[in-house]
């Protein structure tokens, strides 16, 4: 506001002596003394320019030293204003009423230059700490602002690293596994419930001590040191398999970092597995067991199927003889009706043993049963591969013998009696009668093949057995 | 504070080059001013004894007394300041007595300085 050390100095004095001299002195003084000669001067004034300091007089006409000062004090937004009054009166009531008025200080008439240069230095020294004193208040109420600002800012990033700290809290604490985080020095600095609880330790038992102490260095080996410690070189790691000697887990960890991008702890997650490993143990073995049992179910399979061939034959075969039985031949004779009907030739022969009652009746069923087995061995060893004989009943066999004429298969049929008839026996010769006909015309079915057969064979047997019988002809050939 | 009471002379020199500064200029221009307006302010003293004028008579000897310490022309100021005491009470009835004695020690106070002055001029 003002030069250094220079004061601009209203004075308000009616007597223009008495100003000129006021004014030489505020003006030898070093300041910059301006002159008015009344209260309504000095007044509209201080209304245009800021004074810091103003000399009035008491008594003026017009606007009195007291009345200007009441109105100087209720100006506002403006520097502080120091007013000296100039008295020749030494009253104690008018000292009073100037200071209550708001007059800072008084000066004696006439002038004393010494006393003024007093003054004026007091009222340097309160306008300028008033001056220091409203500078500081702005830097203080600029600081203030300033601190409230940064207050805010501190207050919301509180709240913000709160939220965030709470949220790390919840999930660390909230994850399903062990969980863990450590510093460069592989201390352990936060363990969640999980964790505690996996490896049977308290918070307070965990902070800050080693990890491999803490976990166990089964678990915390070599091998699990280096990947921890290669989180601070930020190098995470996952699904190694830590086994602490009773129980398998799977490790990741990964590095954690600061607001800077920096790294400052690690998080390490431990899943454990043992169960998984037991039960995938478990399956191995009964992998192992139902191999096994796969293996003998094949043995079975293969003895059932074997079982069932010998079921099959068992229930094709004839006991005794070990050609095909009855059955069989039903079977056989039902295809070849099929084939017959598409113009294939074949021909069925029914034999039967002579005298096989008397036979057994003398020599008892065990050699008739030989005797039997001897006719089947000599009908099956005689015939064609095409051909086909089986044990009709009894002591009845029937031979089916294919692409051939009737006439044909008589003489096939006549080896076959020459073979019986030539028989080896112990006890007496054996022959046998045979009845042969062919299929086609009215023959037409199995049934009718058989009965004309059947026919043929009764006709041989009428005629004094072992001899052949042809259907169509009506004819035997009897024994050489 | 001088006891200007004591003094004897018209004007107090050492106190008129006290608030001077030592500049003669300067209390030659002084003393230009004092006597051009207490010159007038005496003719007007006058006039308003003549009517009576109390507040205006206790309004003008007030002022002069003030100009004439201010220079320490203090017999003058002392007059000065009986008259003022008087007016200001209202009392005006030794106004012409005291005008007297005032216009004496101005006549008194202005022979002294034109002969201080001239001397000091030569």
């Amino acid at each position: 506001m003002e030069q250094q050390g220079r004061l601009r100095v209203l004075i308000a004095e009616d007597s223009s002596v008495s100003a000129k001299v006021l004014a030489k002195a505020v003006s030898d003084l070093g300041h910059v003394p301006t002159i008015t000669h009344s209260g309504e001067d000095a007044w509209q004034e201080l209304q245009a320019f800021d004074y810091p300091v103003v000399l009035t007089d008491w008594v003026m006409p017009g606007m009195e030293g007291p009345e200007l000062c009441s109105r100087i004090r209720a100006l506002e937004g403006r520097g502080y204003t120091y007013v000296i009054m100039l008295t020749a009166k030494g009253d104690r009531e008018d000292r009073i009423a100037a200071m209550t008025a708001g007059a800072d200080d008084f000066l004696c008439k006439p002038l004393d230059r010494a006393e003024l240069s007093a003054r004026l230095a007091v009222a340097q020294r309160i306008i300028s700490m008033q001056q220091r004193l409203e500078d500081a208040n702005r830097s203080l109420q600029d600081q203030q602002e300033e601190l409230k600002l940064a207050l805010d800012r501190v207050e919301r990033s509180s709240k913000v690293a709160e939220m965030s700290q709470k949220r790390f809290s919840q999930l660390f604490e909230g994850l399903p596994v062990p969980t863990f985080t450590l510093d460069a020095n592989l201390k352990l600095y936060e363990m969640n419930k999980r964790a505690l609880a996996t490896f049977d330790c308290a918070h307070h038992d965990a902070f800050e001590r080693s990890v491999a102490d803490v976990l166990g260095s089964d678990l915390i080996n070599t091998d699990a040191e280096t990947a921890l410690r290669g989180l601070f070189r930020n190098e995470p790691f996952s699904d190694r398999e830590w086994f602490d000697g009773e129980r398998t887990f799977i490790a990741s960890g990964l590095p954690l970092l600061g607001p800077d991008g920096g790294i400052v702890g690690g998080i390490v997650t431990l899943v454990d597995v043992t169960a998984a490993r037991k039960a995938e143990q478990e399956v191995e073995r009964q992998l192992v067991e139902i191999n096994e049992a796969h293996a003998q179910l094949e043995t079975a399979n293969q003895e059932l199927k074997e079982l069932n061939e010998r079921l099959n034959a068992l229930a094709t075969e004839d006991g005794l003889t070990g050609i095909a039985n009855h059955r069989a031949f039903q079977e056989r004779l039902n295809t070849l009706v099929g084939e017959g009907k598409r113009g294939r030739a074949f021909c069925l022969a029914l034999l039967d043993v002579d005298n096989f009652k008397s036979f057994n009746d003398s020599f008892g069923h065990q050699a008739g049963d030989e005797v039997l087995k001897a006719v089947a061995a000599c009908l099956k060893s005689s015939l064609r591969e095409t051909d086909f004989v089986a044990r009709y009943g009894g002591e009845e066999f029937c031979v089916l013998l294919l692409d051939v004429s009737c006439e044909r298969a008589g003489e096939l049929c006549d080896v076959l009696r020459a073979g019986i008839e030539a028989l080896p026996n112990p006890h007496r010769q054996v022959t046998a009668s045979f009845g042969v006909a062919e299929f086609g015309g009215s023959i037409s079915d199995g049934e009718a093949l058989i009965r004309a057969s059947d026919e043929a064979l009764y006709q041989a047997k009428a005629e004094g057995r072992n001899r052949v019988v042809l259907a169509s002809r009506r004819s035997g050939q009897s024994a050489a | 504070m001088k006891d200007y009471k004591e003094a004897s002379l018209p004007l107090d020199i050492e106190h008129l080059a006290d608030v001077s500064g030592g500049d003669w200029e300067f209390e030659c221009e002084l003393l230009d001013e004092y006597f051009t307006t207490a010159s007038t302010g005496l003719q007007s003293l006058s006039k308003a004894v003549e009517e009576a004028n109390s507040d205006e008579a206790h309004r003008l000897a007030h002022s002069l007394k003030g100009s004439s310490r201010s220079i320490g022309a203090w017999p003058m100021g002392d007059v000065c300041e009986q008259f003022d005491i008087a007016a200001r009470a209202g009392d005006l009835s030794e106004a012409g007595p005291m005008l007297e004695a005032i216009r004496a020690r101005f006549e008194e106070l202005e022979r002294f300085v034109r002969a201080k002055w001239n001397n000091k001029a030569a």
